[in-house]
């Protein structure tokens, strides 16, 4: 950590106003852009020093501390000390001169090279910026769709996806909704210059094939029932989504009337062993094609019910 | 899904904090080339260095968006010309 003079690195006076300092800074810049050097090593290293001199003393309060503590560098243990103490507050409470993060006006996307864009010094006063090069950009997020069947989504499972040429097996929780998107972290498109990659999105259509209407976690079936069974009561035999269940029915049951199964809905997603309910709803069928008996025992009944 | 690394411009503008409208003068200029990516204006990686030597001219010196091109055209003939003394100091010293 050699203290740099910065001062000297713009041919100045420490009481050089701010526009002798920006006329300086300009100058050398032009001569020494590496931009404009280019291959030349001794113009690289100059116009860090250079450029690092400008965002000490280009910037009032960079100045300030600069002329504050790089003055007297030989205390840097105890400025370190400071520092440190600062840091182990969390980052917290005021400024006690090192704020790591208030330096305005950083120029982003250097010249990389040996030693990164500045000097241990300056880090040591204006805490550690990123530098050292070009830009990193994350890469871009990609989409994807896939179709699963309700019955898919009823169980959890594993899937192979191809993407970009790269197989990737991922886990489809039981209750996945139609329309619903996961994300893929890191599996998007490459980052640039060394960036992280971006994440891939997979929505899900799910197409229902099956005789039940999801709605949430609750399914909802029509289950039909002769007159007999709905007048007198009996056992019927209920499709539900995962097997058959008997069901008891009490007599009397009306057309439209409803019968809530108990868990026996579909599962709640990321809930493993939680279900939601079946609903039943009776759509009573009446006898076809009767018999001249059958007719004579119907008008029985109605004469009986009229008496 | 496409393997290509492309930028978005509007990421780009913020990240290097420049107006959208100075880069469509570099596109103009024919110094980089933007491309239209699902109805997004973007950038491939290749263009970043163009992009960034502007971006460091710009900021670094002052040098205005019309100039810039005047810039990139002075320093690519200094390269030729660069070039050409390196060969010319290598066939003069075959005769040395």
């Amino acid at each position: 950590m050699d203290y740099i003079d910065y001062y000297k690195v713009l041919g100045l006076e420490r009481n050089a106003t701010d526009e002798e300092i920006k006329k300086a800074y300009r100058k050398l810049a032009r001569k020494f852009h590496p931009d404009l050097n280019p291959n030349d090593k001794d113009a690289e290293k100059r116009f860090k020093e250079i450029n690092e001199a400008n965002e000490v003393l280009g910037n009032a309060e960079n100045r300030k501390k600069y002329d504050q503590y790089g003055k007297d560098w030989k205390h840097a243990e105890e400025i370190e000390k400071q520092r440190q103490q600062y840091s182990r507050q969390g980052n917290s409470g005021a400024s006690q001169g090192f704020s790591g993060s208030g330096f305005e006006g950083f120029s982003q996307g250097g010249f990389g090279g040996e030693g990164g864009d500045y000097s241990d010094f300056f880090e040591s006063l204006f805490g550690n910026r990123e530098s050292g090069g070009r830009q990193r950009f994350r890469g871009q997020d990609l989409q994807a769709s896939m179709n699963l069947s309700l019955r898919d989504v009823f169980h959890t499972h594993k899937r192979e996806l191809d993407v970009n040429g790269r197989k990737i097996r991922i886990t489809i929780p039981a209750g996945m909704e139609d329309g619903q998107k996961i994300r893929l972290k890191g599996h998007g498109g490459p980052g640039a210059n060394g960036g992280p990659a971006g994440d891939l999105y997979i929505e899900f259509h799910i197409q229902n094939d099956t005789p039940f209407r999801r709605q949430g976690n609750d399914l909802y079936s029509t289950v039909p029932l002769d007159l007999y069974t709905a007048i007198l009561g009996g056992e019927v035999l209920v499709d539900t989504f995962d097997g058959k269940v008997k069901l008891k029915v009490e007599p009397g049951t009306a057309n439209g009337s409803k019968r809530r199964l108990k868990g026996k809905g579909f599962p709640v997603y990321k809930q493993e062993g939680s279900f939601g309910d079946l609903i039943l709803n009776f759509e009573i069928r009446l006898p076809e094609h009767l018999s001249e008996r059958e007719k004579e025992l119907f008008t029985e009944l109605k004469n009986l019910r009229q008496s | 899904m496409s393997g290509q690394s492309f930028i978005l411009l509007n990421t780009l503008c913020s990240e290097y904090g420049v107006e959208i409208q100075w880069v469509h003068g570099l596109r103009d200029q024919g110094l980089i080339q933007i491309i239209w990516i699902d109805g997004a204006e973007q950038l491939h990686e290749d263009e970043l260095p163009p992009f960034e030597k502007a971006v460091r001219l710009h900021r670094d010196l002052q040098v205005s968006l019309q100039d810039i091109d005047l810039v990139f055209g002075l320093l690519d003939r200094i390269e030729t010309l660069q070039h050409e003394v390196s060969r010319l100091q290598q066939r003069l010293s075959s005769y040395e």
